[in-house]
């Protein structure tokens, strides 16, 4: 509860202070506000947790969803340095608003109750709404905002009748130990609660705002939707089946499984030929999310670590692109595979971090990436279903030739103009390339990280 | 907690199908309607149709927790409202329209 209190407080307090003249505080305000939550959740602070009865808990599994949440939070924050320097009027704003969606994205880790996670959710939502349309005088970040905010709302209505069918079924909103009533009911509202967090995680066929939205929101905030909003989301499906996994009818592995291979399918085939690195990163998004449910097809004590070891090795390779990907923006004025062209001579260390970030993201042996794949893929085999797991093997290895395009377009010859990032935002790229491979030798360091 | 007779008369499931029904017309506009300011109003009808089976079905099983999800869908309704109606009024100042198929700018 202090965790949710201070991320609260000290968010509208960073709005108000957008009023003054001293913009120096913001960036380290929020970024103590997310130390001290990190603090509260990782030393089980029980303070006023009496007043949530039954609606919350920071518990065990939830636990290390909301440590993980914050600490790639915590990752992102650094970066907001760039809003100063261009003399943003709204820093303040913005970092407001992300503080309150990490408030969000705690509530959707850790429900108990219904309430919880709608609140959650759309606390999440409608703060990321707004920062699809940051800015407000390019058309292209309208339009990423206009149809993130219409195809959100609607995931949410469906969302919202699910738990309403749900609630009609069993009689009670609590999501722990429920007695049905209607079995019929019940099991077409478990199907209409996935279809709605499907769609809130860029899962296909519940995909297709995705790579609009992510190509035309400015590239910073677009590291937050890559990465908060999927961990949330994944977080709030775990929490969901942790609760349910006894009662869930035996179709739900085929659910997931037609979801998955959609996934794959659509994600590999849109990724293939795409020119703005954005958009290919958004398909790629796609066929990671497809990986990560994976996860969930054998539901036992493991799965919350595989799916933890999944999401952080995919978020930390998303943050990497996505900073390169601004960086490299910032300097060409475009996200077209072109302007990619000569980095590694124009800038080495950005080439460097973004190629271990992307075979990362491919699944190349010695990365974290390569493990992630590994465990999934090593649940999926072991109830069964080997077609599943061919499948995805051989749509893995269509996957290498869209990543290996921008890396092949780095090293080719014709940089000329150098350029310069600050040396903070070097050292912090080339620290998450370390971890991703640190990721991938040993992965039982995250167990140590998230169990502080 | 207090329940009317008169809701006996009519069985839970026709609630149900009446919400559905709304949820679904709600659904149908979203698809179809050109005008942007219709589609929010489509959104409002989905998330009416829900309040209608949270709430009937709050009175017919006797608990509450119904009924105060309601209370809450429509404080998060009318946030979203705010936010969206804002997304509106910036793209009316660039683009002078409200009609969805002006935006096709973002394509593969």
């Amino acid at each position: 509860m202090l965790a949710i209190i201070t991320l609260t407080i000290i968010s509208i307090f960073i709005l108000f202070l957008g009023f003054s003249k001293n913009r120096g505080m913001i960036l380290p305000l929020g970024i103590l506000a997310l130390a001290v939550a990190l603090w509260s959740i990782a030393s089980g602070n029980t303070f006023w947790n009496e007043y949530l009865t039954n609606m919350i808990s920071f518990e065990g599994n939830s636990k290390y969803f909301s440590i993980l949440l914050i600490i790639i939070a915590l990752a992102i924050f650094p970066f907001f340095h760039e809003l100063i320097k261009r003399g943003n009027e709204e820093l303040a704003d913005f970092i407001g608003i992300i503080l309150l969606s990490i408030v969000g994205g705690l509530l959707m880790v850790s429900y108990q109750h219904m309430m919880t996670l709608f609140l959650g959710i759309e606390i999440l939502s409608i703060a990321m709404y707004v920062l699809a349309g940051a800015n407000r005088r390019s058309v292209n970040s309208n339009e990423a905002s206009l149809k993130y905010f219409i195809l959100g709302a609607l995931a949410s209505a469906i969302l919202l009748f699910g738990i309403a069918l749900y609630y009609a079924s069993t009689a009670s909103l609590s999501v722990l130990n429920p007695t049905i009533k209607n079995q019929e009911l019940y099991q077409l509202s478990i199907l209409i609660i996935m279809s709605g967090f499907a769609f809130k995680v860029a899962l296909a066929p519940f995909h297709f705002w995705a790579p609009d939205v992510y190509q035309g929101t400015p590239t910073l905030f677009t590291t937050v939707m890559a990465t908060l909003v999927k961990i949330a989301g994944f977080g709030a499906i775990f929490q969901f089946i942790q609760a349910q996994h006894s009662l869930l009818p035996n179709w739900i592995v085929w659910f997931f499984a037609l979801v998955i291979v959609t996934s794959m399918l659509i994600g590999n085939i849109f990724a293939y030929n795409q020119s703005s690195v954005k958009r290919m990163l958004a398909y790629s998004s796609v066929v990671q999310a497809g990986f990560i449910l994976m996860g969930f097809l054998n539901f036992k004590e493991e799965t919350s670590w595989m799916v933890l070891f999944y999401l952080s090795a995919y978020c930390l390779a998303s943050i990497v692109t996505f900073m390169v990907t601004y960086f490299v923006e910032e300097q060409s004025g475009t996200d077209h595979i072109h302007s990619f062209a000569g980095l590694s001579k124009s800038n080495p260390i950005l080439a460097v971090v973004m190629t271990v970030a992307l075979i990362s993201l491919a699944g190349v042996p010695l990365t974290a990436g390569f493990m992630s794949k590994l465990f999934v893929l090593k649940n999926a085999n072991n109830i069964g279903l080997t077609s599943l797991v061919v499948i995805s093997l051989i749509l893995a290895v269509v996957s290498f030739y869209y990543y290996f395009k921008v890396i092949n377009a780095m090293y080719s010859a014709s940089g000329d103009q150098k350029f310069k990032i600050p040396a903070l935002y070097q050292i912090l790229l080339v620290c998450f390339s370390v971890a991703l491979i640190l990721l991938g030798i040993a992965p039982s360091l995250l167990k140590m990280v998230l169990q502080i | 907690m207090y329940k009317p007779d008169i809701i006996e008369h009519i069985s839970l499931n026709h609630y149900i199908i009446l919400g559905t029904a709304i949820f679904i017309i709600g659904l149908l506009g979203v698809l179809v309607r050109k005008n942007i300011i219709i589609v929010f109003m489509c959104i409002e009808l989905m998330l009416n149709g829900v309040n209608l089976i949270l709430a009937s079905t709050s009175t017919f099983y006797s608990d509450a927790g119904g009924q105060v999800m309601v209370f809450f869908t429509m404080a998060v309704a009318a946030a979203e409202v705010s936010v969206g109606l804002a997304i509106i009024v910036m793209m009316f100042k660039n683009l002078q329209s409200l009609n969805i198929d002006l935006f096709g700018r973002l394509k593969g």
